[in-house]
């Protein structure tokens, strides 16, 4: 993709109407680190966002509102009660790309290795989005059940996006599977448990990177609802329902070994959110 | 014809761009700042990098077109022959720069760092560095000769 | 040019220095403890390049640089049948376009090797026939790289598909298509070659009665091992720029291994006379033996002349991985025969490179696998065979360690295996095994490079050291048996011992320039040539000790076709052993110069005279003259003349460094992962000239072997395309991955050395993959055949071990 041209709006309605002007020959532009990706033999107009005041995280009673704008790296750094993005936020990429990058950015446009999506969609996020017709806002699994483009086409931006704070008696988990610390991921798995009198009483568990597009893993939760924490409920509940999942080869692993990692690391990281849940690790 | 106006090295200058698509890395070397190099174009490597507004940057991925109204530093204003920064001080006397090409990118992120952070402790380290690839060292040095560094701030602090 | 003027601070001294050399030093009666060498003193260019100062080849590109860019195959094995390149021709921008309708058809090897080459002239600069997905089509000089882009699209080509031979059984089978049936094909020298079975090189040995000492063992094996395709990866990507000077000849300034090399193969190639051509190598970012070769010169070469504009090409990243060379995957097939009480008494090496679409170096790595490998340990019944294929896929050329890394993993896995079978401690079988000072091993004379091996004798050997500290270091001792261990996560500890050369001996040659000027300052002009290795500054160590004097007073200039005499170019270890004696040689010969001088001024006898920290003295007194005195006496006094000499030096041997490598892992039994949790290189290479920077080599070599071994791999599609050629896709270690590594350098003496010393630079790189496979067998039991154990193939290991 060639830019052949840059525009950047002070404000939001600015923004839309600019867009719905100039339609498929507009990129929306905040870091740009994922046009690298996009095909190649098109041209376009940068519509740079970054004077839009999108960014920054607000701290709310129950969630953390993040600006679209927000650099992964400021995403890294913030630390408060119930936040866990910055586990996420720790395993993106490199110094320089995770400066660059912005929240909005990783989840308008899903590539296999999207890195936020994937947790996203456990912390029951919801996407706030505007354009010249008004707001809308999606829940995680709405918007990533097709490729976000699908939604924003080129006309619609993300304002802002509200997660759940990961509370006591909750706990989060992450893994990002690569072979080094750039390199894409193979398999991402993220979960959020809740726990009631020993009882599992929420739980959220999604996938990316070996599947084609990030998913809650519905039957699995399901399996694991209400169920009475012991550390064999895992094991049991997980490997029969990860191998019904169509795992797929990516960045040099197999399908078979995908599935076999998925099964294996589901559970580590359902382990985590649960020790952390527990308070046994914080 | 397409100017933006940044901060390099601490002077404001206009630059006028070849493209709207240019990169900042090309723009940068074309004007003669040829410390941040080529390595890879998708800012894999970290050759390229550059600080912005405080925080480091690949270069030859990043829009020139960015760089408006921001505050860039390259390696040619760090240090000199006669009187080098404290980092390029550190690398050279561990016997950490080999081919020298990563260096540049190196001395950069370990600076954008020690400025958040004076005292870093080691995973922190290697968190600021994953950006910047090198070959030749195996990294062993480049890191014993941050540790130092730090250890000295540690001291003065 | 060296900018280290100003200070005197030597580095922070590394632990290695403490361990002189004084004892192997204090043979040599009558010379001073090392002033200079075995100091860790700073590289010399080390500050201008932590500074940025523009000093590598696309630095130094001139504004009005045409661009090239290359058509590339899209497919693996082709006939071009047509080019049309009238359409590029006509963009306004493209100053020349370069295919094989308008450029000679001479046959070369690309590889940058002695001449002549013991590799097939099976190259032309663009041939009518493609053999691998990325092979040359044609090529476009423009005004900037986006009309070159332009250009090179519009060029319309139309192919001949051809079947395609995708692997080494592909190549080896019966009616295998063949990629080399052009009849100009040849070997300039007589190695075997047979293009019409897609055999490219072929290299072998025997000694003793191999089939006798197989039934002579208590246990006999057969086992395959076999490595993948590698990148070297530099961080800077083959570049190369052309101009012509006011004379009209053509000046090539390049990142390049073998400056002299690449001049002889661009007149080869482009049919015109070597005084046509100056190559310079200015700093270079990495080579690892990628740039031993004749990639992008040819090419900007012929553009500059044609053009009279200078030319640019630089290879993208991708482009890197495709068209660049390629460390050559090996299959080997190991028979081996050991007796209850640890004698080995048969070693057995089938071995089968997969060369791709050239031969280059195809024959050398092979011998390397043998003359690099089995002298290690006694064994006299040897066989060796070994051939390098041809296959429509990238082409394998010269890598860090260059044969005896592919072979190591197999030889030092075995090792173990053997020593598994006889219940003996894997530690204690290579101790009883290994060669040691004063040996001689029959693959040192049967293997050459094309040609006869040289016979030698090992001199220092200090492997057994290396093995007691390295096994104390990782803490041996707490080493247990695989059957104790259980549970998910499981450690090992594993080992292996290296050896590698120094120098080609007899083959290789490199020479020395010394000058003094004024000040007592010298400068050193050597072919030599520094890849960032440090080869400058450790060459000036060298000299300056020779001549008693300082580092600061060492002026060290490289690599210059022009300007330095000749040297066969940094490869094959060869750079401290080879052309620091020639140095040291030419600085002995100054200094006798020197000492002349000193005597006509003091008006003594040479006898009467000794050189003490750059200064002459009468013996026993006070009386002196300065270098500099001296100098100034030798340019404007009397008798004057230019103080000066030449040296050139061929070595007789290849004395091996030695090394052993312990390491221990973590394995997780459910997803076949192998955390590194610490590794331990200990390395005898003779007095280290400058022990922080062969720490540097160390330590850079074990960590480029750790992801060669664990995470590195070309994935290919059904149709021979790389189909992972970036950072991201093709994964080496960042700094976050890097795990505790402690390096030893233990001294020895090398009497046939500059000062003692061996080489160091590609025997560390041959360590993680044995040293992890034997560590993963004392985790798990489970033994690993192929490389890279990548997660998904060491975790197919572990099932495939359950069913047995």
């Amino acid at each position: 993709m060639k830019i052949i041209d840059f525009i950047k709006p002070k404000t939001i309605e600015k923004t839309c109407s600019l867009l719905d002007q100039l339609g498929s020959d507009a990129v929306v532009t905040a870091g740009g680190t994922a046009f690298q990706f996009h095909k190649k033999d098109t041209e376009k107009t940068a519509v740079d966002i970054n004077s839009l005041d999108l960014d920054g995280i607000e701290v709310r009673d129950n969630e953390f509102c993040i600006g679209a704008l927000t650099k992964i790296s400021e995403m890294r750094s913030f630390s408060k009660s119930g936040w866990v993005l910055n586990e996420v936020a720790k395993k993106f990429s490199t110094q320089q790309i995770r400066n660059m990058s912005t929240l909005g950015g990783n989840i308008a446009q899903i590539f296999p290795w999207s890195d936020f999506p994937v947790a996203l969609l456990v912390l029951d996020a919801e996407i706030n989005t505007v354009n010249s017709k008004g707001s809308k806002t999606y829940s995680a699994v709405d918007f990533f059940k097709q490729q976000p483009t699908g939604i924003l086409k080129n006309k619609t931006l993300i304002t802002d996006i509200c997660v759940s704070k990961v509370l006591k008696s909750s706990g989060f988990g992450y893994h990002k599977e690569v072979r080094t610390s750039g390199g894409f991921s193979t398999l991402t798995i993220a979960a959020n448990i809740e726990i009631k009198n020993n009882t599992i009483s929420e739980v959220r568990l999604a996938a990316g990177a070996a599947l084609g597009l990030p998913k809650r893993l519905t039957a699995i939760e399901n399996a694991l609802k209400g169920q009475n924490v012991d550390s064999f409920l895992f094991d049991k509940i997980v490997p029969p329902l990860a191998q019904n999942i169509k795992w797929m080869a990516k960045e040099g692993a197999s399908k078979e070994y995908a599935g076999n990692l998925a099964k294996t690391i589901i559970i580590d990281v359902l382990d985590e959110a649960l020790k952390e849940a527990t308070g046994e690790v914080k | 014809m397409k100017t933006i106006t940044f901060n390099i090295n601490g002077i404001k200058r206009e630059f006028v761009l070849d493209s709207a698509d240019e990169k900042l890395l090309d723009l940068l070397r074309r004007h003669g700042y040829k410390g941040a190099k080529w390595g890879c174009g998708d800012g894999s490597c970290g050759a390229c990098t550059v600080i912005m507004n405080g925080k480091t940057v690949t270069s030859c991925i990043t829009y020139a077109f960015l760089a408006d109204g921001k505050d860039v530093w390259t390696i040619e204003g760090l240090g000199t022959l006669d009187s080098p920064h404290p980092i390029q001080e550190a690398l050279v006397n561990e016997g950490a720069v080999q081919c020298g090409f990563c260096i540049p990118g190196i001395v950069l992120s370990a600076k954008a760092m020690l400025d958040e952070n004076p005292t870093p402790d080691d995973d922190t380290i290697k968190e600021y560095l994953d950006g910047n690839l090198c070959r030749c060292t195996g990294y062993e040095k480049i890191y014993t000769a941050l540790q130092k560094v730090v250890s000295k701030n540690v001291e003065e602090v | 040019m060296n900018n280290n003027l100003k200070s005197e601070k030597l580095s922070v001294a590394s632990p290695s220095e403490q361990q002189s050399n004084s004892a192997g030093r204090q043979k040599q009666e009558g010379l001073r403890p090392f002033k200079v060498v075995n100091k860790s003193v700073r590289k010399i260019d080390a500050l201008y390049l932590s500074q940025g100062k523009p000093s590598y080849v696309e630095d130094l590109v001139p504004e009005n640089a045409l661009h090239v860019k290359m058509l590339w195959s899209p497919h693996p094995h082709a006939i071009i049948k047509s080019i049309d390149i009238s359409e590029a021709e006509k963009i306004p921008g493209v100053k020349g376009i370069l295919f094989h309708g308008n450029v000679p058809r001479i046959p070369h090897c690309t590889a940058g090797q002695g001449y002549p080459e013991p590799s097939p002239y099976d190259t032309f600069m663009f041939d009518k026939k493609v053999r691998f997905v990325g092979d040359r089509v044609a090529a476009v000089a423009a005004i900037s790289p986006q009309i070159a882009e332009l250009a090179v699209e519009a060029i319309k080509v139309e192919y001949e598909l051809l079947e395609p031979v995708l692997s080494i059984d592909d190549a080896i089978k019966e009616n295998s298509p063949i990629i080399h049936d052009e009849k100009e094909a040849y070997v300039p020298i007589p190695i075997p070659f047979e293009p019409e079975k897609n055999i490219a090189a072929r290299v072998g040995m025997k000694s003793g009665d191999f089939k006798q000492g197989l039934k002579d063992a208590d246990y006999t094996f057969d086992k395959v091992f076999e490595t993948g395709y590698a990148q070297h990866t530099p961080i800077e990507t083959y570049v190369s720029l052309a101009h012509i000077d006011n004379y009209g000849r053509i000046v090539i300034t390049t990142s390049t291994q073998v400056p002299f090399h690449c001049r002889r193969l661009v007149a080869q190639t482009l049919d015109i006379p070597v005084k046509k051509i100056r190559v310079i190598k200015p700093r270079i970012g990495g080579g690892f033996g990628s740039k031993q070769e004749m990639l992008l010169e040819d090419v900007v070469a012929m553009f500059a002349m044609r053009t009279g504009s200078p030319v640019f090409f630089r290879l993208s990243r991708k482009e890197n991985f495709m068209y660049g060379r390629t460390r050559h995957p090996i299959r080997f097939r190991m028979q081996y025969g050991v007796k209850n009480n640890g004698e080995i008494t048969a070693l057995g090496m089938d071995a089968i490179n997969n060369t791709g679409a050239y031969g280059g170096h195809g024959l050398t790595v092979m011998s390397c696998c043998g003359s690099k490998v089995f002298p290690l340990y006694h064994v006299e019944n040897i066989h060796f065979d070994a051939k390098a294929v041809y296959t429509n896929l990238p082409v394998g050329g010269a890598y860090r360690g260059f044969g005896a890394t592919q072979a190591f993993f197999a030889v030092e896995s075995m090792m173990d295996m053997m020593a598994d079978a006889i219940g003996m401690n894997p530690l204690e079988f290579r101790s009883m095994n290994h060669i040691r000072s004063g040996e001689s091993h029959p693959a040192f004379a049967a293997l050459g490079e094309g040609k006869d091996g040289t016979a030698m004798t090992v001199g220092s050997c200090g492997l057994a050291e290396c093995i007691e500290k390295g096994a104390k270091e990782i803490g041996w001792d707490r080493r247990t048996s695989h059957k104790e261990k259980t549970g998910r996560f499981r450690r090992g500890i594993g080992m292996c011992c290296l050896m590698q050369g120094s120098s080609v001996p007899e083959i290789d040659m490199g020479a020395a320039s010394i000058k003094m000027n004024e000040d007592g300052s010298f400068n050193l002009l050597v072919g030599a040539t520094d890849l960032g290795t440090g080869s400058d500054t450790i060459l000036g160590q060298i000299a300056a000790e020779e001549l008693e004097t300082t580092i600061e007073q060492m002026l060290v200039y490289s690599s210059d076709t022009d300007m330095t005499p000749f040297d066969v170019g940094a490869y094959a270890s060869s750079t401290t052993y080879l052309s620091g004696e020639a140095v040291r040689k030419t600085a002995a010969k100054v200094k006798q110069q020197i000492l002349k001088v000193a005597a006509e001024m003091l008006d003594k006898k040479i006898e009467d005279l000794e050189v003490i920290d750059a200064k002459v003295y009468v013996k026993g007194t006070e009386e002196h003259v300065t270098y500099s005195a001296i100098s100034y006496y030798s340019l404007y006094e009397n008798n004057q003349f230019q103080i000066h000499a030449v040296e050139s030096h061929i070595t007789h041997k290849s004395p091996p460094p030695f090394s052993a490598h312990f390491v221990e892992i973590e394995a997780d039994m459910e997803t076949g992962g192998i955390k590194i949790i610490k590794y331990v290189a200990a390395v005898d290479c003779g007095t280290a000239i400058n022990p922080a920077l062969a720490e540097g080599q160390v330590e850079g070599a074990v960590l480029n072997g750790l992801s060669y071994a664990l995470t590195e791999e070309y994935r290919f599609n059904e149709n021979g395309k790389m189909m992972n050629p970036s950072f991201k896709g093709y994964n080496i270690f960042s700094l976050r991955d890097k795990p505790e590594l402690k390096t030893i350098l233990v001294p020895s003496y090398e009497e046939t050395g500059p000062f003692g010393a061996k080489s160091v630079s590609e025997i560390p790189i041959n360590g993680p993959m044995p040293g992890i496979a034997n560590a993963f067998f004392n985790a798990t039991g489970v033994r690993l055949f192929k490389a890279p154990f990548t997660k998904d193939r060491v975790w197919r290991a572990i099932q495939q071990s359950k069913k047995l």
